[in-house]
């Protein structure tokens, strides 16, 4: 049965994509319904996560006072994992906390203020109802399929994720059927719930800080896989970033995500962080980390896709970028959307300002600046060779046999004894310089 | 890895799932595809480990699933038939 609805415009998906594009169409006067397929909003939503920027201010001005986030970065770590080892520079500033950089966030709960927030702002919300299908006409797209009915709208706007099943139902990615391995990372995560005292004192966060540590893990298999560790209100969010093109491809081997995780956490440094803490939840979720070559087609006649259904994601392996990109999407396309009811007219050429607005927002420009900067991270070496080189190099000065040698002949060692050549290290050391 | 299906079977114990019934598995896979393929990966790619291989057959349950959809990308083969489960059914994560 087909259903001609009144709204002019149907988000599929709440999450902060969904979320930011139905809001802003609201405070717009458009009428929107967005349609969620878990029952509560944020339940089938994961992420690290560390919510950089301040991009929710533009459609909730009081966001920091009234989303439920957990801690304000003030400690930043970055480091290498070696077998046994870890090289990790430990940045503390106070001053972050102020300009709240970023918070820790935990999306089950964001995500369900979110939704809630839509609801007050007039925003018709459907939960526990899961779009099977984009419903087309000619081509054209008209409107959703859910539970056999199909439900139509002037515009729909995609935000179904990064395991986006309607781009690739709705033929939204030039002409794929299935999502590329080169261009997604599978992220898997623990939630631990650790006593607050502890917490702060074991990190040195205080009462108002909190810590956001990122690492490569080095590995001499050829898997690429940074791990992350933050600290929330009484939980830490404990996982890592696995490419999954670098995952061992032979029959028999069957090394698994679930390892790569297990060896994470029982890493001695690792374990140290979260001695006592107690699994509440584990869960896994897709990073696009494809950039600009694996975009979705971004608006088609009746149609335009935001978030990381449409791969506005940043990841190197260590640090990822998703949710601001999701806030700033979802507010291009909503404004797009309302072009195109000022002139009555849904066509793809007609929503293609929503990609004018996307590089006039700087959102295009950064993915072409980053471009480069995952290529010189996501790099082999960075892997399997660097974590072995720190350790080995600050092993060397920063114990007993420090003093008696020179930098250099520290250097020489190290680079000997993990094999890195010279003209390796010159250039990864520049490419990562220029582009970080 | 037999060690490993145990563990993580343990670690997916804390988190919460609708469970529907297997009529609507949400996720299905041709066993006879599987036994031509190459590669195997979707048991060192899936974060769950559904999948494991009885008596030379691949056998994929569906309950644990936490519909990351990662099988669907690495299964170059296609055995793998991919679809949210049915609203509301699936992982229902209370953190994220
Ligand atoms: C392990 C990990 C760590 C990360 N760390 C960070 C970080 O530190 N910082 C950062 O900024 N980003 C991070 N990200 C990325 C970030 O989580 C994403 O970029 C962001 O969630 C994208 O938002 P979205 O709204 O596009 O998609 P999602 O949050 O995935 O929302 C999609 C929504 O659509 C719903 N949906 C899907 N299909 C349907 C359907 N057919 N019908 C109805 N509803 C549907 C889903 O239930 C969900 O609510 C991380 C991701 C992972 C996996
Ligand atoms: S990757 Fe696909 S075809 Fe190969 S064993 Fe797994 S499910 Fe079967
Ligand atoms: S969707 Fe993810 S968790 Fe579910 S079976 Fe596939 S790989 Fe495993």
């Amino acid at each position: 049965m087909v259903t001609k609805s009144r709204f002019p415009c149907i988000v599929v998906g709440a999450g902060m994509a969904g979320c930011a594009a139905a809001l802003r169409l609201r405070q717009k006067g458009v009428d929107v319904l967005l349609v969620e397929r878990a029952d509560e909003g944020g339940a089938k939503n994961l992420s690290g996560g560390i919510l950089w920027g301040d991009d929710w201010a533009e459609l909730i001005p009081d966001w920091k006072e009234e989303m439920p986030v957990e801690r304000p970065v003030s400690n930043k770590k970055v480091g290498f994992l070696g077998a046994e080892s870890a090289f990790v520079v430990d940045y503390h500033d106070e001053s972050m906390k102020e300009d709240t950089v970023g918070y820790a966030v935990l999306r089950a709960k964001t995500d369900a203020y979110l939704l809630k927030k839509c609801q007050e702002a007039g925003v018709t919300v459907v939960t526990g109802v899961h779009v099977e299908d984009l419903y087309k006409e000619n081509g054209v797209v008209r409107g959703v399929v859910a539970g056999g009915e199909v439900t139509t709208a002037d515009v729909v706007i995609v935000a179904d994720g990064a395991n986006s099943r309607l781009t690739l139902s709705g033929d939204l990615r030039h002409g794929q059927k299935k999502l590329d391995e080169h261009h997604y990372a599978l992220g898997v995560k623990e939630v631990l719930k650790l006593d607050k005292a502890v917490m702060e004192d074991r990190f040195h966060i205080g009462e108002d800080g909190g810590m956001a540590g990122e690492y490569v893990l080095g590995r001499d298999d050829g898997v690429m896989a940074g791990g992350f560790i933050y600290t929330n209100e009484d939980t830490l969010s404990l996982g890592v970033v696995v490419n999954l093109a670098t995952l061992p491809q032979e029959k028999g081997n069957t090394l698994s995500t679930h390892d790569i995780m297990e060896q994470f956490r029982l890493h001695p440094y690792v374990q140290k962080l979260t001695h006592g803490a107690e699994l509440v939840e584990y869960g896994a979720h897709l990073v696009p980390e494809g950039g600009y070559q694996a975009f979705s087609e971004l608006s088609a006649d009746g149609a335009l896709v935001v978030g990381d259904a449409a791969g506005f994601c940043f990841s190197n392996g260590i640090v990822i970028q998703g949710m601001n990109y999701a806030v700033r999407s979802g507010v291009c396309a909503a404004d797009a959307v309302v072009h195109a009811v000022g002139k009555n007219d849904f066509s793809a050429v007609t929503l293609s300002h929503y990609e004018k607005l996307l590089h006039k927002t700087g959102v295009m420009g950064d993915f072409e600046r980053f471009k480069n900067v995952s290529k010189a991270l996501w790099n082999p070496r960075m892997f399997s060779k660097y974590p072995d080189f720190l350790s080995n190099m600050f092993r060397g000065i920063l114990t007993a046999d420090g003093p008696k040698k020179k930098m250099r002949a520290h250097l020489t060692d190290a680079m000997k004894a993990s094999g890195v050549s010279k003209r390796e290290l010159m250039t990864d050391a520049l490419t990562a310089g220029a582009n970080l | 890895m037999q060690d490993s299906l145990v563990n993580v079977k343990a670690r997916l114990g804390s988190t919460k799932f609708i469970t529907d019934a297997e009529e609507h598995a949400h996720i299905t896979i041709d066993e006879d595809i599987c036994v031509t393929c190459p590669h195997e990966n979707c048991m060192n790619a899936c974060p769950a480990q559904c999948f494991e291989k009885i008596d030379g057959r691949m056998k994929f349950t569906y309950e644990d699933c936490v519909e990351c959809g990662t099988c669907d990308i690495v299964c170059t083969p296609g055995s793998v038939t991919w679809y949210n489960p049915r609203g509301n059914f699936g992982v229902n994560y209370r953190y994220g």
